[in-house]
């Protein structure tokens, strides 16, 4: 008869804790119980396959656990913004300077990313919504990452150099999102010129022109995945649907086609916020490209 | 209709439950043994007990069932039978942490990918936002971590925030110290 298996969530197998570090936030991996339950726990906890995938964008939980972590000492002497190069430097080190997807929060800059250029070449994806950026030092930054695949950017990084200097320098990137209040023709002009290669573009919550939505799908040939969803104006008509036919994911949803809520039709929750996409398309794009090209 | 070909498990403590060759697919263990031809009219499974293996059954059931109502409907709104799904998930996993103990070693052990990703999700939910006595508590864990281990998680966290911690010890602190006294000693000779 075999001996039955051991019982104490101390002495679960390492790969196992670490499968579960992997999907714990930052906060807990760093400051919460999640690392300091135990000895086993912590070493899973400080696994570099836990730290492939650094999401900070909540900054309020990763400061309010920090605080809770070391009570009586103030925080106010040191700035956000060196605060998060510190959390980056734990995040590469710990990941052995293998991150492969980072979000970033709101006040990140391009030292941010310059950063994570040097530390963590063989990024895949990053997530920086600042919305005043120096093209420079963002092409300096994309420069010394030619293993992106992905980003998700604000509207004024939307410019053919710099979107063309993402093409020459990442040959493997077809992903792309953008934060964006209105995209015209125009705007989409460029970004089929100077990235023809996508084969996933998201540009929820914003609106836009039926021939901006044409132009995508005429000129990206390679486009799989569209996410148009949250929009305040319908620009869908019937060549809309005609030419989005040949994509595996169309997400057109709006709550005033649908009615009053947005479905997200990957999760099938209601989301009351529209302007917000829904966490689980993150969690799931981010998943997907850690899980390698198909 | 073609008869459904059945195969029969055997729990640790054994208890024998018949089940669909085509549920048992979702194993991966048990699909190559399928598959290879090298599996006998009953499979003896000596890491999982009879209740956590009448889970699994539960929980592969639902998915292939699940999986072929959806090919049947794919060309009718299939968004309803998804939605669901996710629902008896998040139901499913809303056992002790003994049981949930149990269900990831057993889709560990038997290669169960979707069964893997949802335990390991049940886990992350019940420690978010811990603190780790409320985990400790939890889990049944004892805590085996030594003082200097306690000690240096708190010293390498304060130097991601604190270029200047007043308690820490180490090369660290030795080193801004003496950048500052440097500085200081520059100062002073500036002044004569």
């Amino acid at each position: 008869m075999a001996m039955p298996p051991s019982r104490s969530w101390a002495e679960l197998q390492h790969d196992l804790l670490v499968s579960i570090m992997t999907r714990v936030g930052a906060p807990d991996l760093l400051w919460g119980g999640a690392s300091r339950a135990c000895s086993s726990w912590r070493a899973a906890a400080r696994d570099p396959l836990a730290w492939r995938r650094v999401d900070l964008r909540d900054w309020v939980a990763l400061t309010s656990g920090r605080r809770a972590a070391r009570p009586g000492h103030s925080s106010s002497r040191v700035s956000v913004h060196a605060a998060l190069v510190g959390i980056l430097e734990v995040a590469a080190k710990l990941a052995e300077g293998r991150i492969e997807a980072v979000l970033l929060p709101e006040f990140a800059d391009e030292d941010h990313l310059l950063f994570l250029a040097e530390r963590c070449p063989n990024l895949h994806y990053f997530s920086l919504p600042s919305t005043c950026m120096t093209y420079d030092q963002f092409c300096k930054a994309i420069g010394g990452l030619q293993s992106l695949k992905g980003m998700a950017v604000d509207e004024s990084l939307i410019n053919y150099d710099v979107l063309l200097h993402v093409h020459q320098c990442c040959p493997d990137f077809v992903e792309l999102k953008v934060s964006a209040l209105y995209v015209d023709e125009e705007m989409a002009s460029v970004i089929c010129n100077s990235l023809p290669r996508l084969k996933k573009l998201e540009i929820p919550s914003c609106d836009m022109s039926s021939a901006a939505i044409i132009r995508f799908l005429d000129c990206l040939e390679q486009l799989e995945h569209l996410d148009i969803s949250g929009y305040e104006t319908s620009a869908i008509s019937s060549p809309v649907l005609e030419k989005a036919s040949r994509l595996k994911v169309f997400l057109w949803n709006s709550k005033f086609e649908l009615g009053e809520f947005m479905d997200c039709s990957n999760c099938g929750e209601h989301n009351i916020n529209p302007q917000e996409p829904c966490k689980c398309m993150m969690e799931h794009k981010v998943m997907d490209w850690l899980a390698g090209p198909s | 209709m073609a008869e459904k070909k059945m195969l029969t498990l055997r729990s640790s403590d054994c208890e024998e439950f018949e089940v669909e060759e085509a549920v048992l697919m979702k194993s991966e263990i048990i699909r190559f043994m399928i598959e290879d031809d090298c599996a006998d009219n009953v499979i003896p499974l000596a890491n999982v007990n009879s209740k956590t293996l009448a889970l699994v059954i539960e929980y592969c059931n639902k998915h292939v069932h699940a999986d072929a109502a959806e090919t049947t409907s794919a060309s009718s709104a299939g968004g309803g039978g998804e939605v669901d799904l996710k629902k008896w998930d998040a139901e499913f996993v809303k056992v002790a942490p003994a049981t949930l103990f149990d269900l990831i070693m057993a889709a560990n052990y038997l290669d169960i990918k979707g069964l893997q990703g949802l335990t390991c999700r049940a886990v992350v939910d019940m420690i978010q936002g811990k603190s780790p006595e409320e985990i400790r508590k939890t889990f049944n864990i004892k805590n085996d971590l030594t003082k200097e281990e306690e000690d240096a998680i708190r010293s390498e966290n304060s130097w991601a925030f604190d270029p200047l911690p007043v308690r820490s010890s180490g090369p660290r602190w030795l080193l801004l110290a003496l950048i500052s006294i440097a500085s200081l000693l520059v100062c002073s000779y500036l002044l004569i």
